[in-house]
């Protein structure tokens, strides 16, 4: 397959990856006091808006008290998982040296267990993005959203089995590192799946311990403590929970799945550079364009580009940073796929309709690919 | 409001860390909340802020210290672990305490200012009265011997003198009837730590011996001349602390006078051995309790691999995070951009670090 990367020579991509490293070391430099300061500050957000969330759902009573408990909440939850939670476990503040912080200790407000997320997240998904067959982000292994990956009959159904995934998806995410279907369905001679079935059982109790937790946090102690609301309470932390999962889930999307954005194959990663491996994620990922308080409530991931370049970096300095992408991007003619939020979605859902056909009946979507050389 | 001090009520410590209260939040959740109170309060941790700050030498500088509830005292002699948050990092250092225990709870640290620290400037030009560190439970086994002997020799060198000055400063207000032979050296009459108080103390007491070499004026402590003050001790013990060449000579002197288990030593955290990189390092991996090498320009991960040890480890190209290990002291550099890590404590990457010195991890 050709690539809209496929015009620059050796020596070209190697430029671009001694510039692009250049950029971390300039940032790296920079850390200091007012990083220290964004994420406590986001920290104490977060923390804020959950102990309003939580009140008005405990002590309210009227609906307007409801529906404002559960946005506080869903705030805090996603400010948490996402500029808080994803940011802290790729190490972006360990340099703090802060217990607090720290990527190797922290644990999240989601069903996920926070290693296994390192894991299938930190290093399988930023290390072998977009590759077919090693990163298993590409569609979350239920949904088809390439030309390239296998059609199933089971993807007829993916308009629906994404609203469903994008509603539970936070238990998605739980499972993901387990691999649940390919354990479960895979034949005795797939090797990797029989790697993944020997640490099943301890994934899965990990698993059983982190969800039980969590489910016991919002279904039980919460609603227990104010006992007369507790019918409310369990509602609104379930609504809060769901307003999360699709937020997330949404966001996500976005960052690999729309329209332009490229996969890659095994074959690709052969011989694979420095150079070679920041231009996969340049062409692998798109960002979402819009305001500071927007870009906070996607945990910088609207900046999806400069965190598969930088993904240790504070993600705050992504809006900073971004120009400088861009302008690499426009030098060498290399596509920096950006949009509006509407533009991102809308082409992700797209691709989601139009790959639940079979690949005989559809035909490559757009002008973005060069003809083959 | 101070009865709702967790750092002094063992009741509320507990009350606030009993695991069912672990939905609300996890005890470093609390104890930052707790801050938003007092940034003294804690769970845990011994928080001290600063009371007094004085200026001892142009670049030496005593901060006076009231730590919270959760401090257990000290002895004269011992050190604390401080740890400050400079630059949004925190770091963490030794230091000894440099006044005996007080009723009153205050602690002294006096930090002499070295160019190209971190902290060392920070404490003489930076911290402000009001400001909080965070410290360790004092530890050492360099303190005064009981019962007192007749006679002790204590040496010190520059800032070497701050746990001796403690020593002596608690056997003055004592009274104790122990003869003190306190030998420093300075560079200068300038650079000399509690000239005041040492002159007074000796003008003061029949017990204190006070022998001062400024090397500006009468040269250094040479070999003759440590030979001579180990022939004077005699068996008496000797406290030295100092830099290491200070203390080397110090050791040979008593070594060569057959006096060596009289001589007490407190080091400082200055690495003996300068960072070398280009030349194969001893690495120590503290929970496995292996010791392996490390070749020069060889990443610690294929090092440790090499020795044996199965780190985890992701993409072994410095993108996962999951060889993340702490380095608990040595100096290692980022094979990716030359960037050296010599902090102690420090979190790294193993698939891309290198060793430049001897490297304890926490593996």
């Amino acid at each position: 397959m050709t690539h809209p990367a496929s015009h620059l020579s050796t020596a070209e991509i190697d430029a671009i990856g001694r510039q692009l490293d250049a950029l971390r070391e300039e940032t790296l430099a920079q850390l200091g006091t007012s990083d220290a300061r964004h994420i406590r500050r986001i920290v104490r957000l977060a923390r804020g808006s959950a102990i309003a969330g939580r009140t008005l759902l405990a002590f309210g009573f009227t609906p307007v008290s409801f529906g404002l408990g559960v946005l506080a909440l869903s705030a805090a939850k996603i400010l948490e998982n996402m500029e808080i939670g994803h940011n802290v476990l790729h190490a972006q503040y360990d340099w703090m040296n802060d217990p607090a912080l720290n990527s190797q200790t922290y644990e999240w407000d989601i069903v996920c267990d926070a290693s296994q997320w390192r894991h299938y997240h930190n290093y399988e998904h930023h290390t072998f993005t977009n590759v077919l067959g090693k990163d298993r982000d590409v569609g979350y292994g239920i949904i088809r959203v390439s030309q390239e990956q296998y059609w199933r009959p089971r993807h007829l159904a993916q308009p629906f089995s994404n609203l469903l995934l994008s509603l539970l998806f936070q238990w998605g995410v739980g499972l993901h590192d387990m691999d649940p279907v390919r354990v479960l369905t895979s034949s005795r001679d797939d090797e990797e799946a029989a790697a993944r079935r020997a640490e099943f059982p301890a994934k899965w109790r990990q698993f059983l311990r982190k969800a039980g937790r969590q489910l016991f946090k919002d279904y039980v102690f919460f609603p227990l403590l104010t006992p007369w609301n507790a019918p409310r309470v369990l509602l609104g932390n379930l609504a809060a929970n769901v307003i999360r999962n699709v937020w997330t889930n949404v966001i996500i999307f976005c960052g690999h799945f729309p329209e332009g954005t490229q996969v890659f194959t095994l074959r690709d990663l052969d011989g694979e550079t420095r150079g070679g491996w920041y231009l996969r994620q340049l062409q692998g990922s798109a960002n979402i364009e819009g305001g500071s308080w927007f870009h906070l409530m996607t945990g910088h991931l609207s900046h999806q580009i400069e965190h598969h370049l930088f993904p240790d970096l504070p993600a705050w300095r992504y809006p900073q940073i971004a120009p400088r992408v861009r302008e690499l991007c426009d030098r060498y003619a290399l596509p920096y796929n950006t949009g509006s939020f509407l533009e991102q979605y809308g082409s992700v859902l797209a691709r989601i309709f139009r790959f639940s056909l079979p690949a005989a009946w559809t035909t490559p979507l757009g002008p973005a690919r060069p003809a083959q050389a | 409001m101070p009865l709702l001090n967790p750092s002094r009520s063992a009741a509320i410590r507990e009350l606030l860390a009993t695991p069912w209260l672990r939905p609300l939040g996890d005890p470093l959740a609390i104890d930052d909340l707790l801050g938003l109170v007092d940034p003294t309060w804690s769970l845990s941790a011994v928080r001290a802020r600063v009371v007094d700050a004085i200026r001892e030498t142009a670049d030496a500088r005593t901060l006076v210290l009231r730590p919270n509830g959760l401090w257990r005292g000290h002895r004269s002699g011992q050190h604390v672990s401080v740890e400050v948050e400079i630059g949004g990092r925190r770091l963490t250092r030794s230091f000894s305490l440099s006044a005996p225990p007080r009723s009153d709870g205050l602690v002294r640290i006096t930090v002499k200012r070295h160019d190209g620290g971190k902290v060392s400037p920070w404490w003489n030009e930076v911290a402000a009265v009001g400001d909080v560190v965070t410290l360790s439970q004092a530890s050492g086994s360099f303190v005064l011997p009981t019962p007192l002997p007749p006679r002790i020799v204590m040496l010190s060198a520059g800032s070497g003198i701050t746990p001796l000055m403690a020593m002596l400063r608690e056997l003055h207000a004592s009274g104790a009837f122990c003869q003190v032979v306190f030998v420093h050296c300075a560079h200068s009459r300038a650079d000399l730590i509690f000239a005041d108080e040492l002159e007074r103390v000796a003008r003061e007491s029949v017990h204190v011996d006070l022998r001062l070499f400024l090397s500006n004026e009468y040269g250094r402590l040479g070999p003759r001349r440590f030979a001579r003050l180990a022939a004077e001790a005699g068996d008496s013990p000797a406290f030295v602390c100092g830099p290491a060449a200070f203390m080397q000579g110090a050791r040979r002197a008593w070594q060569d006078a057959g006096l060596g288990a009289g001589l007490h030593f407190e080091h400082f955290g200055v690495p003996l051995r300068k960072p070398q990189p280009g030349c194969s390092s001893v690495v120590h991996a503290e929970r496995s309790g292996k010791t392996f090498v490390a070749l020069p320009g060889q990443s610690l991960l294929e090092a440790a691999e090499a020795a044996g040890l199965r780190p985890p480890h992701g993409c072994r190209a410095g993108v996962c995070h999951t060889c993340k290990c702490r380095k608990i002291s040595g100096v290692v550099e980022d094979l990716r951009d030359g960037r050296i890590a010599e902090e102690p404590g420090e979190m790294i990457q193993l698939c891309i670090s290198t060793a430049h010195s001897a490297v304890t991890l926490e593996l």
